[in-house]
């Protein structure tokens, strides 16, 4: 049954073709990004190495463990440029064969923004961090002196989160950091999951196929339970297949996976990330909330499926409530109402406001990371929506009334 | 088998739909007639468990049926009002998703559905999309899919309605095949749907059941109210507008009119064996509950 369920949400010609153009859409999307963000491209002056040449050969000198000596050799080359564009009078023609892209200016610029600033971020961050876990401990001691036990546990939970956190090695994060800050395909993920979940139930309505299958063995509970699985299952692998793509198209684009092996606070904007796993580990976390996040959607898009009649109203409704959370989301982006974080699903779908940084949430004067919060939140929510569509679903009243015993009249 | 309705009523806010619906029913085919509105999608819906009755009970081989849970819902099959179905879905996928619902094996699924659809006669259109079946087609793997877990009791809800009569004798020829040894209950406002085939016919008006007979027993009820007259023309038509006029044909001499009528009708007026329709006319006309 559970097979049939799943091919009528996925066994659609437009569907299918859907899926395709989005698909399409969305590698076109990542190749776009990546034109209007890298400088690493490979125009070059004639008989001059490209930034992108120019870039994996320093890379291969600099790149993996730093060390004293890589970063003394670094400076030694880096330096002489700085001081040779310092007084803004060096010529941006590329035609010195001396320098690797043909001028100074270009060495200069290519060795500050992929290499001196982001090293410079790699070795001050494990001293930044130190201080960070210092300041903690000291307000742990503090607050508890003023028996304010909730900040003191907070600064604890800081402490253990910052303390010997370092960055050990150099590597190429550019692409990386664009590809965790890339949210068009999650609209395109809103839009197949409500093209594809808002049928569920209506479309069994409008087919006639409810009063029929509400009058077969099968067709009550375990029916809307496989219903339920098949749109959970939909979700995952749409969320899962705009996940691939939107990895591999990166990696395409970019032609590089280096870094996935770095602590995610390797990436500048998740300095404050409040999870110290690696980037590779991030990525999967942040799949796994992402998909509660549409998870969330799909259920109540499947609820509404079940409470209207056709499959436009809840269509329209589906639409508008994905507009007004994406709104609110974005309006409490930057806020410190954490509680409008963790209620709204939309930031487990963009989930680097959540993991980026270290806030908390007061529960009963526990506090509790605010990703940790929403992740509750969400599976309560998911949870929550499922009963409610397992309870409104139509039931037969014969099945239903053998289950109350004593009951005369039905 | 012996299904029996005792007492069953159903009403939507003033409005009775059903009025303490009482009837026994064997094996065989029993027409539901009624003119729209008069209830009998109502008592099915009650009675395969889509709605939920206000009181009554419904026993089956003497067991009450809302007792009985699933056991009783692998007993019936059943085809609703204009069923569309999966327009996505093949023939087959359909009937072995339906077979899924009711519990049957996928081997004896498979078998089935092809010997069901050999029987009314869609083997050809296995393969089809039921997007692209004919509306008759369309019935006809309705009632293919009701007969699937061949079930004791067949319900059937206006099963010809906007078929062409072809298609409306062909399916009416199956519903015969198919009523051995089970109870059909045929819901319908076509008389002709249950003229030929049904054993008994329930009368359904406002709710009420207001007659249950053979057709031959409710025709015989109304002997002698049945008047066929001839008529010079359409001025000498309007003498007889209080009467129940069943028909109107006009030929060279004049029409011919067919009148029901508890009074004797005057010259050239000539009694009538009555049929099914007349007594539908006669209870669902002018006339009054009885």
């Amino acid at each position: 049954m559970f097979r049939y369920e799943m091919k009528k949400l996925f066994w659609k010609k437009s569907l299918l073709l859907i899926l395709l153009l989005f698909t399409v859409i969305d590698v076109a999307k990542v190749r776009q990004e990546y034109h209007s963000t890298t400088y690493l491209t490979d125009d070059r002056a004639e008989g001059m190495m490209s930034w992108k040449e120019a870039f994996w050969k320093l890379y291969g000198q600099y790149g993996g463990r730093l060390t004293e000596k890589k970063m003394n050799a670094f400076l030694k080359q880096y330096q002489p440029l700085q001081e040779e564009t310092a007084d803004m009078t060096a010529s941006s023609i590329a035609d010195d064969p001396q320098y690797m892209t043909g001028s100074a200016w270009q060495d200069f610029n290519l060795m500050e923004k992929y290499y001196e600033m982001p090293m410079k971020y790699f070795y001050l961050y494990g001293k930044n961090a130190e201080k960070a876990a210092k300041k903690a401990k000291e307000n742990i001691s503090f607050y508890q002196e003023h028996g304010n036990s909730y900040e003191g546990k907070k600064n604890a939970v800081i402490y253990h989160l910052y303390q010997g956190r370092e960055i050990r090695d150099f590597s190429y994060m550019e692409m990386i950091h664009y590809y965790l800050y890339y949210d068009f395909s999650s609209v395109l993920i809103f839009l197949l999951c409500i093209y594809g979940i808002v049928r569920v139930f209506a479309c069994e309505r409008e087919a006639q196929m409810e009063e029929l299958t509400v009058v077969s063995v099968n067709g009550g509970r375990r029916l809307v339970r496989h219903k339920i699985l098949a749109v959970a299952l939909y979700t995952v692998l749409i969320s899962l297949w705009f996940g691939l793509v939107d990895f591999f198209s990166f990696a395409w684009f970019y032609q590089s996976l280096e870094g996935m092996g770095m602590p995610i606070y390797a990436v500048e904007n998740f300095a404050c990330a409040s999870v110290g796993c690696s980037i590779w580990q991030y990525v999967m976390l942040s799949f796994a909330a992402r998909t509660l996040g549409f998870l969330v959607f799909g259920m109540f898009f499947l609820l509404l499926s079940e409470c209207c009649k056709n499959a436009l109203m809840p269509f329209v409704l589906s639409v508008m409530a994905s507009i007004a959370s994406i709104f609110i989301g974005d309006y409490f982006a930057n806020s410190s109402h954490i509680l409008c974080k963790v209620l709204n699903p939309y930031f487990l779908v963009t989930n680097r406001m959540l993991f980026g940084r270290t806030e908390f949430v007061d529960v009963f004067g526990a506090p509790v990371l605010s990703y940790e919060m929403a992740l509750a939140v969400g599976i309560f929510l998911c949870l929550s929506l499922v009963f409610a569509v397992a309870l409104l679903s139509r039931k037969n009243v014969m099945v239903t009334v053998k289950r109350c015993v004593n009951c005369e009249d039905f | 088998m012996e299904l029996e309705f005792i007492g069953l009523t159903k009403s939507y806010k003033k409005k009775m739909a059903l009025d303490h619906v009482s009837a026994v029913l064997d094996s065989g085919v029993y027409g539901l007639l009624g003119a729209n509105g008069a209830g009998k999608t109502t008592l099915i819906n009650i009675f395969v468990g889509i709605l939920k009755g206000d009181s009554g009970k419904i026993l089956v081989d003497g067991e009450d049926a809302a007792k009985l849970g699933k056991e009783f819902l692998s007993k019936i099959g059943y085809m609703p009002q204009y069923p569309v179905f999966y327009k996505d879905f093949t023939v087959l996928d359909f009937m072995l998703y339906m077979c899924a619902l009711k519990g049957i094996s996928k081997r004896e699924g498979r078998e089935r559905t092809m010997e069901l659809l050999e029987i009314v006669n869609l083997a050809d259109a296995v393969g089809k999309k039921i997007g692209a079946l004919s509306g008759g087609m369309r019935q006809r793997v309705g009632i293919a899919q009701a007969m699937l877990g061949n079930p004791e009791i067949l319900i059937l809800d206006e099963p010809t309605a906007g078929l062409d009569p072809q298609e409306r004798i062909r399916f009416r020829n199956l519903i015969s095949r198919f009523s051995q040894d089970r109870i059909v209950l045929l819901a319908t406002h076509i008389v002709s749907d249950v003229e030929f085939i049904a054993n008994e016919v329930l009368l359904l008006k406002e709710g009420k059941l207001i007659r249950k007979n053979t057709p031959e027993a409710l025709e015989h009820e109304i002997d002698g109210k049945v008047w066929s007259l001839r008529l010079p023309g359409n001025e000498e038509l309007s003498d007889y507008e209080d009467c129940l006029i069943s028909n109107v044909r006009r030929i060279e001499e004049g029409i011919d009119v067919r009148i029901l009528s508890e009074e004797v009708l005057g010259r050239g007026a000539v009694r009538v064996k009555p049929g099914l329709e007349d007594v539908f006319l006669y209870y669902f006309g002018k006339g009054e509950v009885v």
